[in-house]
This record gives structure tokens, sequence and C-alpha cells, in this order.
């Protein structure tokens, strides 16, 4: 079955349609949500209330543009919408803006890994990073996003970056001793 | 500005296109937030729409029924008869006439005040008639006002009974409707509520198979981790991975491990496998929950694994004909006709050959009846012995001395001197049959509400044949129709609707369209006719 096929019986309610499209991108979305959610849980949580809004707007899917870029979006403003909800958590930070750089040491860090820095970083922290860095949106569109200033993304962006790169630094710093 | 940073080609690389599973409580989740939301909004609109199209059938063909029988019956020279020149058959004033007449005013005709009286006395009455013979005439008037005022009554008493026609069908439908929307509403509740609890006791188990440390096995490990992490790299790289966070509690807090970590190091290790197995598993086992999802969903998954069906069912059954004429008598070919509604019993077999393509055959007592109206019928006192007073029916010893006319066009210089007996109103006809069904039905949709297309075709085998005439509710058996083929057949076409109640029965309901062959032989005009009956029974599969 065509994804057009898919969709189109997606828009008339179809429960076995859905479940497909479901089985489709649940994968791929889930990833999504677990870059810009806390844990698991509530990641799961964004999963369900994307899916559902989904469902409930794909009428609005015009076929124009890429499908997954559709629902990718739908699930980012999901994201957004919980920490809207919950009131972002206001970091007043001005840390200087400055190259982060790691070495690349031939050191290969895992998925999960990653996945644990990013979820760790503070709530703003993490949504700029992962809507610059991961998902491509430029500073003014993150700043209309999160209605914040784009200096404030800006310095948003270079904060989780120095997190990050410390969160490696020691990581590898670790690894490195254990092997020694 | 990401190109140049090398930790956020770092992160893009690693966590750009990953995939991870959720687990299957988010499926049920979103699967029973849609049936509460959407299920029901679907199934009642779909009902409404395809009642409302029976209905609109039944409704069509009934309308166009009864405009067609007030057209031919109603012809106003006949309303007044035997003045030539009567210029106004108002009806009011032909009932006036009978009044005047039925009191015996010896001079009803003669006190011709009255502009219609005075025409009629005009042509009737001439200087020499006595006393006597006006009484006669006006006998004879009194006899054609009556026989006119039959047929206006017995008019109106069609135009009634093809409204009455029309609104049984649809009562019942409506009926239909109302029982059938509570019960697949509660079937669906059920439904959702069992796979729902199915659904979760496999999550759980699952879960609780992943947290086995038996799982977490050198075996199972490392082909696991190489498909999930598809890092080339492989088990040196993730025992290191696991031994850092091991000593790392920072690393523990909020992260997918949760639920497993232990402080001690080899667990730590174990969890990391733990967590990419579970995901593997949770990974199959939403696919068992939508898989199963979909058996409880689709009807044609059920269907193809319960191929035969069998269906007892009831309907409500309409019989009329297409076209004017008279299955009874060429008189009749003109008369206004009803069509009646009786109950039809059968079983119907069913056989899947595919999860579309359902063939059944089944047998149906199939009862009809077919009014003919204006009908008066009288004892003869000289019966004609050379030929049948009704063309094409046989009538009993009892009957043998009546005749029949239609007081269609009647002319009250036909009408015998002597009018001994009744005027009746109607001829009615009952014929039943062995009805043998073989159909095909082609399912267009299979949601809550499956929606099917019937085509086939039955064998009538006559089983039934009398006729009766009706006179103010009484009937009098006439004998018997000889035009009528022992066997026939009919062409048949329908819709099927069904609602799975639980997973071997489904609730059927069918309106379907049977147009009657070679039904009759010898047939004045055109008399094609056909049945209309809402089918409805409960199919059993296994």
């Amino acid at each position: 079955m065509s994804l057009e096929i898919l969709i189109e019986k997606c828009k008339k309610n179809e429960t076995k349609a859905q479940s497909e499209l479901y089985k489709l991108f649940s994968r791929r979305l889930f990833a999504l949500c677990l870059k810009y959610s806390r844990n698991r849980a509530e990641a799961e949580d964004v999963l369900q209330d994307s899916f559902l809004t989904i469902f409930k707007k794909i009428e609005q899917y015009d076929n124009r543009g890429s499908f997954e870029g559709w629902i990718k979006r739908v699930t980012i403003n999901t994201a957004l919408q919980q920490y809207r909800k919950q009131g972002m958590l206001n970091i007043v930070d001005e840390a200087k803006i400055e190259d982060v750089t790691i070495e690349d040491d031939g050191f290969d860090l895992n998925i999960d890994f990653l996945l644990n820095c990013v979820q760790e970083l503070p709530d703003r922290y993490r949504l700029v990073f992962n809507l610059y860095v991961l998902d491509g949106y430029s500073h003014k569109e993150i700043a209309s996003m999160l209605d914040i200033s784009t200096g404030t993304t800006k310095s948003n962006l270079a904060r989780a970056r120095m997190i990050l790169k410390d969160k490696i630094e020691t990581y590898k710093s670790q690894v490195n001793l254990q092997s020694l | 500005m990401s190109e140049k940073q090398p930790i956020d080609k770092l992160f893009k690389e690693k966590l750009g296109e990953f995939e991870a599973t959720p687990s299957a409580s988010v499926w049920d989740n979103i699967s029973q937030e849609l049936n509460q939301g959407g299920g029901d909004r679907k199934a009642i609109p779909l009902w409404m729409k395809i009642v409302g199209i029976a209905a609109g059938i039944i409704l069509l063909i009934s309308v166009g029924n009864a405009l067609f029988n007030t057209g031919s019956t109603t012809t106003p020279e006949q309303e007044v008869v035997d003045t030539e020149d009567n210029t106004s058959p108002d009806s009011q004033e032909s009932n006036d006439i009978l009044n005047i007449n039925e009191s015996n005013e010896p001079d009803g005709n003669a006190s011709s005040d009255d502009e219609t009286e005075g025409t009629i006395a005009d042509s009737e009455t001439n200087p020499e008639i006595k006393e006597d013979l006006r009484e006669q005439i006006s006998t004879q008037n009194k006899s054609a006002v009556q026989n006119n005022v039959v047929e206006n009554t017995t008019g109106n008493t069609t135009g009634e009974r093809a409204v009455v026609g029309n609104q049984s069908p649809i009562g019942k439908n409506k009926q239909d409707k109302a029982d059938l929307n509570e019960i697949p509403l509660d079937s669906d509740t059920k439904l959702a509520d069992k796979i729902d609890e199915d659904s979760k006791e496999d999550g759980f188990r699952i879960n609780e198979n992943s947290k086995d440390p038996k799982i977490v096995n050198d075996t199972d490990k490392d082909p696991v981790k190489k498909d999930l992490t598809g890092t080339g790299n492989a088990v040196a790289q993730s025992e290191i991975d696991a031994t850092v966070k091991g000593e790392n509690p920072k690393s523990d807090q909020d992260t997918v491990k949760k639920d497993l970590t232990d402080t001690e190091k080899a667990l730590t290790e174990a969890a990391t496998d733990v967590e990419e197995t579970k995901a593997e598993e949770t990974n199959d086992n939403i696919e068992e929950a939508i898989a199963s999802q979909e058996d409880g969903d689709s009807d044609e998954k059920e269907e193809f694994r319960n191929r035969w069906g069998v269906t007892p069912q009831v309907a409500p059954v309409y019989f009329n004909s297409i076209g004017s004429g008279s299955a009874i008598d060429d008189a009749f070919a003109g008369n206004s006709k009803t069509g009646e509604v009786n109950m039809n019993y059968g079983i119907v077999a069913s056989y899947d050959f595919n999860e579309k393509l359902t063939l059944r055959a089944g047998i149906n007592q199939m009862n009809v009846s077919y009014r003919t109206n204006d009908v008066i019928v009288y004892n003869n006192i000289q019966p004609s012995v050379d030929e049948k007073p009704l063309k094409n029916v046989n009538l009993n010893a009892e009957s043998s001395d009546l005749s029949f006319i239609s007081s269609n066009g009647l002319n009250v210089a036909q009408v015998p001197g002597v009018v001994a007996a009744n005027i009746q109103s109607s001829i009615d006809q009952e014929i039943g049959f062995i009805e043998i069904p073989l159909e095909l039905e082609y399912k267009l949709s299979d949601n809550k509400v499956g929606l099917s297309l019937i085509g086939g075709m039955s064998t009538l085998i006559l089983s039934e044949n009398k006729i009766y005439s009706s006179l103010q509710g009484n009937q009098t058996e006439l004998g018997e129709a000889s035009n009528i083929n022992s066997t026939s057949f009919s062409a048949n076409l329908g819709v099927g609707m069904n609602v799975k109640l639980s997973e071997s029965i489904d609730l059927n309901l069918e309106p379907v369209f049977k147009y009657q062959l070679n039904t009759f032989k010898d047939t004045s005009g055109e008399f094609n006719p056909y049945t209309l009956g809402v089918y409805s029974g409960l199919r059993f599969k296994f």
C-alpha cells in the first residue's frame, strides 16, 4: 500500500490504516520525542499526543511537501506545547558564544549515551539544541517558536554545547582512565 | 554555523536518523482515544445513510406506485354516469344526489332547483314518466351513484393504503435502526475493552520477560546489539560505556534504564543489553499488539478463518408490480393495485471464497399478497357457462356463480337489472413460494459496520395460491389463480450491512430488491411483479 493511499484511508478514519501509519512512523517519531523530552515516559506521552493530533489533523495535510516532514513538525510542536504548558524554565544565563570543539580521536560514542546527554540538558537548552542542530531550524524560527529573543536562543545554544562538551569530555576521561 | 561545530556534527550524525521503539501501551492509548472520539461518530451516519437509502427506495416505489394508481383510477367522466350532457360532475354534488335518492324522496329528481339535478331531470325525465317509472329510474340512479361513491371511497382507501404501505416499511426500518444502533455501540465497547485487556496483558508479560535476567545471556547479546545500534563498534565499546556508567551515578538519573539499574557494574552492563533486548522485544510486542488490534477490528480476517456461516433470517417483504396490468383479468388492467407487506422467514448458508466474496444459498418461506381494488362482485343469476368470470382464476364451487366487473369505466347499463349481492371493494391474491436464493455477496467495506453488495437469483416454487374477495375486512375465498407457474425465477439485487456482535456472530440487515421473471404466464397488460424485502438475521460463523 502506498503512503498516499494510506494517508487517504487515514483521512477516512479507517482504524486499520491508522495502525499501519503508526507502525510505519512510530519508531522515527519516538526517537524525535526522546530527543525533545527529559525521559522515556515523557517521550511516550509526547508521541501519543502527537499521533492523536496527526490523526485528527491529517485532513489538513494536502499532499504537498513531505508527509514525514509534516508529521515531524506536528511532533515537535507537540513537544514544545508540553513545555509551554509547564512554563518554560527561565534560565538567565549570559554565556560567551564560542566554538565548542571536541577532539576527533576516533572515540565512538554510542547513541544511548548521547541521547542521555541531550535529555539531561535543561529544558530550554535541550529544545534549542534540538531545533537548531538536529532539526535545522534557524535562530529566528526558534525564537518565535519558543517566544524568546534570538539573542537568548543563541546563548542557550552555546550553553547547551558547553554542557554537552563537558559531559563528553568527562565521559572520555573516565573511559580512558579505565582502559589504562 | 552548525557545520563549524564538531559537536553539532557528532550529535547530528548519531542522533539525526536513529529510531526507537515506544512501548505498546502508547498505541493502545491512541487507539482507545481514537475509538472514543471517532468510532461512534462514524457508525451512526453510516447507518443513517444505509437505512436512509433503503427507506428512500421503498418510499420512491410506494409513492410512485400511489401516484400511478391515482392517475389511472379517477376519470371524472365516469363519476356521474348515465347523464350524457352532465357538465358538472362534482363529487360533492353527486353525493347530494345520492343522499336525496337514498332518502327515497319520490320527487328527488323532480325538485330541480339544483343545477345538477336539473340537468339530470332534463335528460332523464320526460312528461310521460309515471311515478313508478320515476322510482325505477331513481333506483337505477341510486345504484349508479352508489357505485360511483363506492369508487370514490375505495379511491380514498387506496390512497390511505398506499400511505400505510409507505409508512410501515419505513417504520420498521426505523425500529431496526434504533435496535441496531444500540447493539453495535455495545459490542464495540466490549470489543475495545477486550482488545485493551489483551494488549495490556501482552505488554505486561513482555516487560516481565525482558526483565528476566535469563534473556541477558551472551548468545543473545551480540546479535541484538549489532542489529540495534547499527554502529560498527560492538561489544567492547558498549561494555566500556556501561562500565563508565556504572561508576558515574549521574548517568543513572532519568535514563531509559531507570527501571533496571542496579549499581553493580556487571548489572549495569546487563542493563544495557536488557534495554536493547527490551527494545527488540517491545518491537515484536508492538507488532503483535497491532496485529491483534487488526484482528479485532477487521472482519475479513475473522471471516476468513470462519468460512462457513448460517443465517436464520426474517424479512418484511413488500410485493408489487411494475406496469399497470393485471394478473387476474383483462377487466382489471386499469384498476388500482396495492402491494402488501408480508413477513418472510428463512435460513441461509454462506461460504466465504475469500475476504471479499461470499456465496450463499438458502431456503425461504416467501408469502406475498397483492390487492386489486375497485372490483364489483355480484351474484349472477344466469352464470355464463362458456366463459370464465375471471380469465386467470379457477373459481371454487361456492363462488362459481359470481361475476366480477371493474368499477372503472363502469356503465350502469352493464350492471344487470338485479344486483343481488355485494359490491366488493377488492380482490386479494395471496401467493406463497418456497424460495431458494443463490446469491453472491461482495464486501465493499469491513469497518465496524460492514457494507456489501448482493446479487443473484432465486428459484421460486409455488406453494400457496389463493384468491379472496374482500369487503370491509371480510375475506371470502374465491379460488386460485390459474396463471402462476409452478416454478419461476427472480433476479436479486441488494445491499447488505453487518455488525459484528462477537467473534462468531454478525447481525445482518439487507434490503434486497427481487424482480420476478416468469411468475405469471398470461397477464393482462404489463404486469412485472417484484418484491422488496429488508432481510435481517444473525449470521453464525464457524
